[in-house]
């Protein structure tokens, strides 16, 4: 019995406890903040402080003071309206604010009661001058408080090519008007930004100070590992100035604006990333992915015949650079013929809350052998919140390849036997690369044709040196030919000879000796005197040769004389004469 | 000879500028990204289903005046998806004449022409005889025996020593180089002397006269393959396989070579 008490208070004191905190948890709040419209005054100037209080009306002004400011409420103002279907209740308490001295002036934290609790609100300071005190400073100086840039960025660490969520905020004072506002600009040297998404437009209190936002939002890719500056960042506005009664006349103001626009620039200072290269021992079908991805594999259709394609189809999807994903890798197999994946779509999708990309790819196989299931699918990715590496693997996938009955158009390609229509047949696939383009009338290479015509001129160069190195001197060759004909027209003196033909016979002597000499040495000659000798030893004749020819010379004059009268025996001596003469 | 080895110099000098400057890898330097990404644009229509977007972007590669095996065969994949089987008949016969032994247009071929009920019509008679290879293919061969040649007679004219022992060689190479020459020349005469063309629309009216309402001589299905011989003011005069002639409207009909 006691032991039954002791639980029963046990589960109450839990019982209670957990309606407390589940109390505490559903429990209304509200929310506070103070501001005022100016944190930049002059001695005396006033501004209006507020004090305001969201999700009750009912809540009491508080008490406070602030030192060195004089204060004096104005009034409350009360707002109700329904958002998104929730009820939404503000109260501001309005109040006169007068600063009484130059300088730093710190505006306390107020306290709030409501319901037993206390809340407060943020402190904040404001800076006070002398009436007519010029700072002396530049446009863009003086509203660098009212105009500026702030950056959010998750990580200063990043991997290769991991997408790093940038958000650039541009904070101008509620009572400022900027127009033309662009879109932030900056180097990225080292990195490939994404596009910019839709600005989002806020209100933000800073320091007491109501600003309107500007949310611009990107990512950064870096590309290659290192330590990089990014920026300066900086963003083009106008600012809208009022002109001080610009207007001559009523009927002015319609012609003229009534203000100015004054270009302002923001920048914000260089923001250092640092990027890291992958991690070593990287997994062998590892391709560059990097994120936290998922896989799912399918095929179509579950159900084929040897020689029929197979689409598989994957998915990945997840958080990361979707640009880094690629095919997934399958494992080769002689079972199975391949082809190249090809990506089929990406998009972006919302799940579970997060904004998550997905890509499809498709790659065909075709089976050769009956099988049951398809090889091995895997994919790789690096993880840079781990930093570790991840291979999802995809193994047994079902499929039912049956033998097929006919002879398949694909295995049987080449071979010269009829084949058959097979019913359910379609085209193969496209191909996803592109070939070497080349014009399309080109019957054949222009390349080749050249190349063909270089080694041709190699060709000819090489037989004209060859012939030029091994050529005869033009005196060798007209020698030659001298001595051709000369001996020509002594196988015509043997004819003569042999024919008894006497005189003839002398006289193609005498003139095949005399056309010798002047087409060798230029020299006509009928008769052997010194003029002769002196002239022929200077042309580099041999003592002996000339002797020979003053012996041709003097037999033949003499049977000049004679009638050309002579023996056969002398006729052939005459002959063999000349023929040395010719050979000398 | 000072001349002669001037005039050879300019000559080697002026081939080599124009091979430079003609080369189709500088001229297509810049031009082939743009073929490139066209291309791939052409292939993510065809897999979003989009096939005349498809059809139409790879026919804007042609129109620039660049082809290739695999834009020719994605072509007639995306004429097939169209319903226009002759057209894709056409640009698998253009395909086979860059890439004749590629297996996927082979087997993409033999659908198409069982298909279109062709199989006893001689296909392989139009592209060359040789249809296991291109003529570029047969001209680089051509390109490496005479390099073989020229680098075989310089030995033989310059280094005595080894000139007797590279004679027999030399003789082989030329042999072969020169029935090598005749053969693609055979080849290359042999096929761009004629003029195929396929049947483009679901059946063609041969006519006797280039005249709307000529007497009809004979009618042709599509795919059918027939021989060009004249253009006449947006007729065609053709020959089909059995020797039969008659005129048909050039838009029925569309040739397989683009010199023509």
């Amino acid at each position: 019995m006691v032991r039954v008490k002791k639980i029963l208070m046990i589960f109450l004191i839990l019982l209670l406890i957990t309606l407390f905190s589940t109390s505490a948890i559903f429990a209304e709040e509200i929310k506070v903040r103070a501001y005022v419209n100016d944190t930049q005054l002059t001695l005396g100037q006033s501004t209006t402080f507020t004090i305001e209080i969201t999700g009750d009306i009912n809540v009491k002004r508080p008490d406070f003071s602030i030192p060195d400011c004089k204060i004096q409420y104005y009034g409350p103002g009360t707002q109700i309206s329904v958002v998104n279907g929730k009820r939404e209740e503000v109260i501001r308490y309005l109040y006169s604010l007068v600063p009484l001295k130059t300088g730093v002036i710190e505006m306390p934290s107020i306290k709030i009661k409501w319901k037993g609790k206390i809340y407060s609100t943020e402190p904040f300071k404001i800076t006070v001058v002398e009436e007519g005190e010029d700072s002396g400073q530049s446009l863009e100086a003086q509203i660098k408080d009212y105009v500026f840039l702030k950056i959010e960025i998750p990580k200063t660490k990043a991997y290769v090519n991991e997408e790093i969520p940038l958000t650039i905020t541009l904070f101008y004072h509620q009572n400022i008007d900027l127009r033309n506002i662009h879109y932030p600009e900056f180097e990225t040297e080292h990195f490939i930004k994404g596009n910019f998404l839709e600005p989002e437009r806020d209100v933000k209190v800073i320091n007491g100070v109501f600003y309107n936002t500007i949310n611009f939002k990107t990512t950064l890719q870096p590309i290659s590992r290192g330590k990089y500056s990014m920026g300066p960042i900086s963003l083009k506005a106008d600012l809208v100035v009022p002109r001080k009664n610009s207007a001559n006349s009523f009927f002015d103001s319609f012609f003229e604006p009534e203000y100015d626009l004054i270009p302002v620039k923001p920048i914000l200072d260089e923001v250092n990333i640092e990027v890291l290269d992958f991690p070593a021992e990287k997994p062998e079908n590892f391709t560059g992915a990097i994120g936290r991805f998922s896989l799912e594999v399918s095929v179509t259709p579950e159900n084929a015949k040897v020689g029929e394609p197979i689409t598989i189809r994957s998915r990945i999807y997840g958080e990361g650079n979707l640009k880094t994903v690629t095919a997934p890798h399958i494992e080769k197999t002689t079972d199975f013929k391949y082809y190249q994946p090809s990506e089929v779509n990406s998009s972006s999708i919302q799940q579970q809350g997060t904004k998550q990309k997905e890509k499809f790819f498709e790659q065909i196989i075709i089976p050769l052998k009956q099988a049951d299931t398809i090889p091995t699918i895997s994919f790789s990715y690096f993880d840079p919140e781990e930093e570790k590496y991840h291979t999802i693997t995809k193994k047994d996938v079902k499929v039912n390849i049956q033998k097929e009955n006919v002879n398949s158009q694909i295995l049987n390609y080449g071979s010269l036997s009829p084949i058959e229509k097979v019913e359910g047949r379609d085209i193969l696939y496209i191909k996803g690369k592109p070939d070497n383009f080349r014009k399309r009338t080109e019957i054949v290479s222009v390349k080749l044709i050249l190349y063909n015509g270089i080694l041709a001129i190699i060709l000819l160069t090489a037989f004209l040196i060859k012939w030029f190195l091994h050529r005869e001197h033009p005196m060798l060759k007209r020698r030659r030919e001298i001595i051709k004909t000369t001996h020509k027209m002594l196988i015509e003196g043997e004819n003569l000879l042999k024919q008894g033909e006497n005189s003839s016979f002398y006289s193609l002597l005498y003139q095949t000796i005399q056309n010798y000499l002047k087409e060798m040495y230029g020299i006509t000659i009928t008769g052997i005197s010194d003029y002769e000798i002196d002239y022929l030893t200077g042309a580099g004749l041999s003592t002996e040769l000339i002797k020979k020819l003053t012996d041709f010379f003097q037999i033949i004059n003499e049977k000049r004389f004679a009638g050309y009268s002579g023996t056969k025996g002398e006729m052939e001596k005459l002959l063999v004469l000349v023929k040395d003469i010719v050979n000398g | 000879m000072g001349k002669i080895f001037k005039m050879i110099y300019l000559l080697s000098g002026l081939f080599f500028v124009i091979f430079f400057f003609s080369s189709s890898n500088i001229l297509l330097a810049n031009t082939e990204d743009t073929l490139n990404s066209l291309f791939y644009k052409a292939n993510e229509y065809y897999k979003a289903g989009q096939f005349e977007k498809a059809v139409e972007t790879y026919e804007k590669i042609l129109s620039r005046g660049y082809a290739s095996g695999n834009l020719y065969y994605n072509l007639a994949n995306g004429y097939y998806k169209l319903n226009q089987p002759g057209k894709s008949l056409v640009n698998y016969l253009r395909a086979k004449m860059f890439m004749p032994r590629d297996p996927d247009l082979g087997y993409n071929l033999e659908y198409i022409i069982t298909e279109l009920k062709l199989e006893d019509e001689n296909i392989d008679q139009l592209i060359p005889v040789l249809g296991y290879f291109t003529v570029n293919e047969m001209l680089m061969l051509i390109t490496t025996l005479f390099a073989l040649l020229v680098g075989l007679t310089l030995i033989y004219l310059y280094l005595p020593g080894i000139k007797k022992s590279v004679k027999k060689l030399l003789y082989i190479i030329l042999v072969t180089f020169v029935l090598s020459v005749v053969g693609t020349g055979f080849v290359i005469y042999n096929t761009y002397h004629s003029n195929p063309a396929v049947i483009i629309s679901s059946s063609a009216n041969v006519r006797f006269e280039p005249i709307e309402n000529g007497q009809i001589h004979f009618e042709l299905s599509e795919g059918k393959i027939v021989e060009i011989e004249q253009i006449h003011e947006g007729w065609v005069l053709i020959s089909d396989p059995d020797k039969k002639r008659g005129w048909l409207k050039a838009s029925q009909i569309e040739p397989i070579r683009f010199n023509n």
